[in-house]
């Protein structure tokens, strides 16, 4: 049975259909073909043959057409598009006809450069079996007895950012060959290259393209993109040269199904959906039922475990080792072998986090699950893209969890299909970054007077310089920038944020000892801290001892009857201010801090049932990160003034004097037991909820009516809280900041964090919004928004006074449930105060 | 952009003294025709002593040629060896590391003559390569003490920067880190050439001298503060190792030309030596040697070293049954190698296997007794085979022989 065939019969169940807020149908596509240009070598044409290529998508011959112009090209189009032909078929003919062209690939990780190695050497291949131009991988990997030999052989280097800022910009003399004959520079997948990350390897082009022309060299430039909002402009700010948009699809694609489905209320009063998880196992069996592949798609490293875990239950034996879990925390041989079964078929069903992304090849496939939203438009539409075979129909599925933003997509599910993807955005001039490389750049070649950095002008580079020069590293001779000291200047840069420590998973001591994984050290403290429940393919470990010091965490396998979940916090431990500008109604701060993350317990969860049957403590020391940030505080007359006009909801429940007395007679009429999943308990253990929020009351003897009340164990009533989450004005105004920053600070959003705390220590217990720079150190993000914090919040009233809707969506103060109230009005009172 | 480019007026740099180089060090400024450079000329008669040593060779240099795998230098004059040592703006390599000095020397007739081209500023640079290229004129190797990973690739590199083609690239290489750790790295714990110059030519450097990790330091401050007076330290040092680089090669290329003739009463220097010649492919000249390294030093060292390197070799040239009294010698230290040789002797080439039991429970005795732990255990696991498969044979053999006997009845 193919998809439409099965979906035809889903469409008959009016449950399905009731849930399934959108059905959107794409009509199959016939693939638009060019014949090969005449001009191939015969070599190449056959080895493009072997592999069943005969003829091109009209994208790929538009590519080869532009780049024989000799013009910059991006080529954005859909997942298994055929991308790589678009370099790998001009870059081989170039360097068969030109024996001393050379070309460099850049990836941005390891794994997809043994990837491209593979097609490569395939593509390469000569009569006699040795590929000519010579591909090779020179990265972080390759064993120092073979570099030599690939700098002086290999035609084609393939390397990720991080290696050709430390490894081979800074030796580029040995590289001299190399950089002579360098014709071509291919960057993939450039969507990952946005934010602090993408500022940096921004400038790690700058250095190439400095040291390139040394020799006299003006590569022309071929990048690929998948679904962004602004990939030509992204291209251009990476080399700083127009780069012509190659975005008209010519493959082809069978009937593509776009399902958005909110599972159903399991209680109506409190507004209670069934799990995501498991509505995402009910679609995965009925899918691998009906034998078609399937791809599940989830937020978090433990919900593949959990859904794992679920299905293996739920399945006859022998289907279990055809469905796998793909997450980072595998090994690379079981990762790569994962691959290549999900490839040729014997898995039938993978279950992944974002580990799954950037160009993996795994094929195309007939559906895709997305438990949950994975945080961007663009995001989104790439997972789905996953799903569509070139001539069968294919299914993707989103299923929205009760968090408010899936609930909001869920009701307004043309958020996902209408709105144009997100941009992605990076700034190679943060002047954090920037001084860095040019560190990096003067140790490469000198500066002279009169030199400009990429599209740096040579007056503010001057200026730049002159500051490396009284601190030292810098000595001006003869109109010459000269590097003099005692450093190797890209060995303390690092582009990416993140720490590369590994813990090392281990079962068992001395010979039987066997690894079994690793992780990050950063996500080793909440996934693997002591008694932890660590579950990876299905199988359940206990954690006995975690040494952060030496990198390895050693497991024992048990059958557990529960799972558990870290208790995280993140807390102001210190803070400076260094500027401040008060005004009446408010004070705006720049300064340092010290922010301490911890996981200081544990909570035991029952599987299935899902109620929490037990705490832990955790002992380890916590982390901190010490940045920079930006922050507001408000004066107390103007919260008072809001107050008075009912604008101000972030007070903590005032629920009156009887409340005790309230609490015990309403757990008495329940029977002390929570009405939703029936866990029975004493009144320490049981709650007493709210089922229209208490603050949404005016008069608090209405909102505390027996019949606005209801007993509830502590983990129904956390479900339950969530669906009918009241988003106060000060939580609607930081959302509103928070999504706005990134804009004008042009970073990822993820390089910024935001938080609004009614009772803060920023501002002696009184509320505060903030926002801090996410990368250890800080990179002056926050101290720009701080310069521009006019600006900044009248953009942020001008966001949300225009918006259409009513109470709070994701594009102002941010989604709420369908029961929830959205703090618009509050928080645009509490922003207009601010202008 | 908030970037303040005021420079701060120096207000110290009235008081401080800003001695050039010409005052501090004697030496004389060079022409090129890419700029002038500051230029230390130092020679060395043919009489002079380093400690012990003499910086000239007595003998002919095939010998080190055929180690430095060039033995068209044989053929080659002495004076065409090239000493070089650089000091450098850092120690991690890379387009950023510039060689502010560079000491070099060869031998020019009966003496050793050296100059030392220092950069007064670094916009010198293509006159100290031009200079540089100019001394060695006629070059047909370069000798140096670590140049191939360190100075070498670093010249290289300032050549290309340049614009120019490096003199260095693909020529002949002699660096002497590496034979002097093949010599000495059993014996002594640090190879630097200050404590060979202590420990073989019994001499102690001088206080002046600037320590190795110290100099790039003192040269940022120097073109920071245009004070040369520090930078003294740093001439005497770079004089010192190419100086050193001399006397070294000359004590090599001697004893490489008659290693026999080495006047040398350590029998783990000698049992080096003999390996480094058997790997050249002289067997006979490195049997004498390790023969010599068994019977010189004093008893506290350990001879077991010689004993096995020669026995090693015999076996290498099929002579076993001499090979054999060797390990008898070493099996009697307990030596496991010995043991083991000898049980396979006894086993497969004289057929005798209680011998060989005999030698194998030595060894597993030995074994129990001393050494526990994982990397040991799989040695344990190879003699307990051998131990079992001995024992096999040797029920077999009575068998036969009881059968035989019995049959005779």
């Amino acid at each position: 049975m193919d998809i439409d065939e099965l979906l035809s019969i889903w469409q008959k169940d009016p449950e399905f259909i009731r849930n399934t807020t959108c059905w959107q149908i794409s009509q199959p596509v016939e693939a638009h073909y060019e014949p090969f240009p005449d001009n191939l070598p015969e070599r190449l044409l056959h080895n493009l043959k072997q592999r069943g290529i005969t003829r091109l998508y009209s994208h790929q011959a538009q590519a080869l057409r532009k780049i024989s112009a000799g013009e910059h090209v991006v080529v954005s189009t859909g997942t298994a598009s055929g991308k790589t032909l678009c370099y790998d078929i001009p870059v081989i003919q170039a360097l068969l006809q030109d024996s001393s062209a050379r070309a460099l690939y850049l990836f941005p990780t390891k794994a997809l450069a043994q990837d491209q190695l593979r097609l490569l050497k395939d593509l390469c291949a000569g009569p006699d079996g040795s590929p000519r131009p010579t591909p090779a991988i020179y990265d972080g990997d390759t064993p120092a007895q073979h570099r030599s030999e690939i700098r002086k052989n290999a035609d084609i280097i393939i390397t990720n950012p991080d290696m050709l800022h430390q490894g081979i910009l800074p030796h580029h003399t040995i590289w001299r060959h190399f950089f002579t004959g360098l014709k071509y520079v291919v960057i993939d997948e450039i969507h990952t290259y946005r934010g602090v990350f993408g500022s940096h390897v921004a400038n790690v082009v700058r250095r190439l393209k400095r040291v390139a022309a040394f020799y006299h060299s003006y590569p022309q430039f071929i990048l690929t993109s998948a679904t962004i909002g602004n990939p030509e402009e992204l291209a251009a700010k990476l080399i700083e040269s127009p780069a012509a948009l190659i975005d008209e699809d010519g493959s082809p694609h069978g009937r593509r199904h776009f399902l958005v489905y909110n599972p159903p209320l399991v209680n109506e009063q409190l507004g209670l959906r069934a799990s995501s998880l498991q509505t995402g196992i009910h679609f995965t069996r009925k899918l691998l039922a009906n034998d078609l592949q399937t791809l599940v798609f989830t937020r978090s490293r433990r919900s593949v475990e959990m859904i794992l875990a679920y299905l293996y239950d739920s399945v006859p034996r022998e289907m279990r080792s055809r469905i796998r879990g793909y997450r980072s925390g595998y090994l690379k041989a079981d990762r790569r072998e994962i691959e290549a079964g999900f490839k040729e078929g014997s898995i039938k069903a993978v279950v992944a986090t974002s580990a799954l992304e950037l160009g993996i090849d795994i094929g195309s496939l007939e559906s895709v699950l997305l438990v949950g939203y994975p945080g961007s438009i663009a995001t989104t539409r790439q997972r789905a893209g996953r799903a569509g075979r070139r001539q069968q129909p294919s299914l993707a599925m989103f299923i929205a969890s009760p968090e408010a933003m899936d609930q909001y997509l869920a009701n307004h599910p043309e958020y996902i299909t209408d709105k144009s993807p997100e941009d992605a955005l990076l700034d190679p001039n943060n002047y954090a970054i920037l001084m860095q490389h040019l560190q990096c750049a003067a140790f490469e070649l000198p500066f002279l007077e009169n030199d400009h950095f990429g599209s740096l002008p040579a007056e503010l580079l001057q200026a730049f310089l002159q500051i490396l020069v009284q601190s030292g590293v810098l000595h001006l001779q003869n109109g010459k920038y000269f590097w003099i000291a005692d450093q190797f200047a890209a060995g303390s840069v690092s582009l990416r944020s993140s720490t590369p420590n590994v813990i090392t998973l281990r079962v068992g001591t001395g010979e039987s000892s066997q690894v079994i994984g690793e992780i990050d050290a950063a996500s080793a403290r909440w996934l693997v801290h002591p008694e932890a429940i660590y579950l990876q393919e299905a199988e359940t470990y206990e954690v006995l001892s975690l040494d952060l010091e030496h990198g390895s965490c050693l497991l024992k396998p048990v059958q557990s009857e529960y799972y558990t979940i870290p208790n995280v916090s993140t807390t102001i431990e210190a803070f400076t201010s260094r500027q401040e500008k008060t005004f009446s109604t408010y004070a705006s701060h720049f300064g340092e801090l010290s922010l301490r993350l911890e996981v200081s317990s544990y909570r035991k969860i029952r599987w299935l049932s899902a109620e929490t049957i037990g705490t832990g403590l955790v002992e380890l020391p916590p982390t901190f990160m010490e940045t920079s940030g930006c922050w507001l505080t408000f004066a107390s007359d103007f919260i008072d003034q809001l107050r008075d006009e009912r604008l101000w909801n972030a007070d903590p429940n005032q629920y009156g004097p009887i409340w005790n007395a309230l609490k015990s007679r309403i757990l008495a009429r329940d029977g002390r037991r929570c009405r939703v999943c029936g866990t029975e308990g004493d009144e320490s253990q049981l709650h007493v909820h709210h089922i229209k929020p208490f603050k949404t009351f005016e008069d608090p003897e209405l909102a505390n009516a027996p019949a606005n009340l209801i007993t509830l164990c502590p983990s129904c009533h956390q479900q339950a809280e969530r669906n009918v989450r009241l988003r106060s004005g000060l939580a609607g105004a930081a959302y509103a900041l928070g999504n706005l920053a990134p804009l004008l600070v042009m970073c990822d959003r993820e390089d910024l964090g935001m938080l609004a705390e009614a009772r803060s220590v920023l501002a002696n217990g009184g509320p505060a919004l903030m926002v801090y720079d996410n990368v250890p150190g800080g990179i002056g993000l926050s101290e720009r928004l701080f310069e521009r914090r006019d600006f900044w919040i009248s953009k942020a009233v001008e966001m949300i006074s225009e918006c259409q809707c009513k109470e709070g969506c994701p594009a102002c103060v941010g989604p709420i449930g369908e029961e929830g109230h959205g703090g618009k009005q509050e928080a645009l009172a509490l922003l207009t105060g601010l202008v | 952009m908030g970037v303040s480019l005021g420079l701060q007026p120096d207000t110290s740099a009235a008081r401080k003294p800003r001695r050039p180089i010409e005052q501090v060090v004697s030496g004389r400024e060079v022409q090129t025709n890419y700029g002038s450079l500051f230029s230390s000329f130092h020679e060395y008669s043919s009489g002079y002593l380093l400690g012990s040593q003499r910086l000239l060779p007595n003998y002919s240099h095939h010998g080190i040629a055929r180690w430095a795998r060039a033995p068209h230098l044989a053929e080659t004059s002495i004076e065409n060896f090239i000493f070089l040592d650089t000091e450098t703006t850092g120690l991690s390599g890379g387009t950023g590391t510039m060689a502010f000095m560079v000491g070099v020397g060869r031998y020019r007739g009966n003496s050793f003559v050296m100059e030392q081209f220092f950069l007064r500023g670094p916009a010198e640079e293509a006159a100290l390569l031009a200079a540089l290229e100019q001394f060695c004129a006629g070059m047909a190797a370069v000798v140096t003490y670590n140049g191939k990973s360190f100075d070498i690739p670093i010249l290289n590199t300032r050549y290309v920067l340049q614009g120019f083609s490096s003199p260095f690239e693909d020529l002949p290489h002699v660096d002497l880190l590496h034979l002097t750790r093949r010599i000495w790295k059993a014996r002594l714990e640090q190879c630097t050439l200050g404590n060979i110059e202590n420990k073989i030519f019994g001499l102690t450097r001088d206080m002046d001298e600037v320590p190795g990790y110290l100099i790039p330091e003192y040269y940022a401050q120097y073109l920071r503060e245009g004070d040369a007076e520090p930078l003294k330290g740093i001439f005497v040092h770079n004089e010192q190792d190419v100086v050193s680089l001399a006397a070294l090669f000359a004590l090599f290329t001697d004893v490489l030309s008659d290693p026999t003739a080495w006047n040398n009463s350590s029998s783990q220097d000698l049992t080096s030596l003999g390996r480094l010649v058997e790997q050249l492919g002289d067997s006979d000249t490195a049997l004498s040697l390790y023969e010599k390294g068994r019977q010189v030093g004093s008893p506290s060292e350990p001879r077991v070293e010689p004993l096995l390197a020669q026995a090693r070799l015999l076996k290498r040239q099929n002579r076993l049954a001499e090979a054999a009294e060797l390990w008898a010698q070493a099996a009697e230290a307990g030596t496991i190698e010995a043991l083991e040789e000898l049980a396979k002797y006894y086993e497969h080439h004289c057929g005798e296997p209680a011998r060989a039991l005999a030698c194998t429970e030595q060894a597993l005795t030995y074994l129990h007794g001393c050494l526990d732990g994982a990397p040991q255990s799989a040695l344990i696991v190879g003699f307990n085979h051998r131990r079992e498969r001995l024992l096999q044979k040797i029920n077999k053999h009575n068998q036969a022989a009881e059968n035989h006997s019995s049959e005779s009845c």
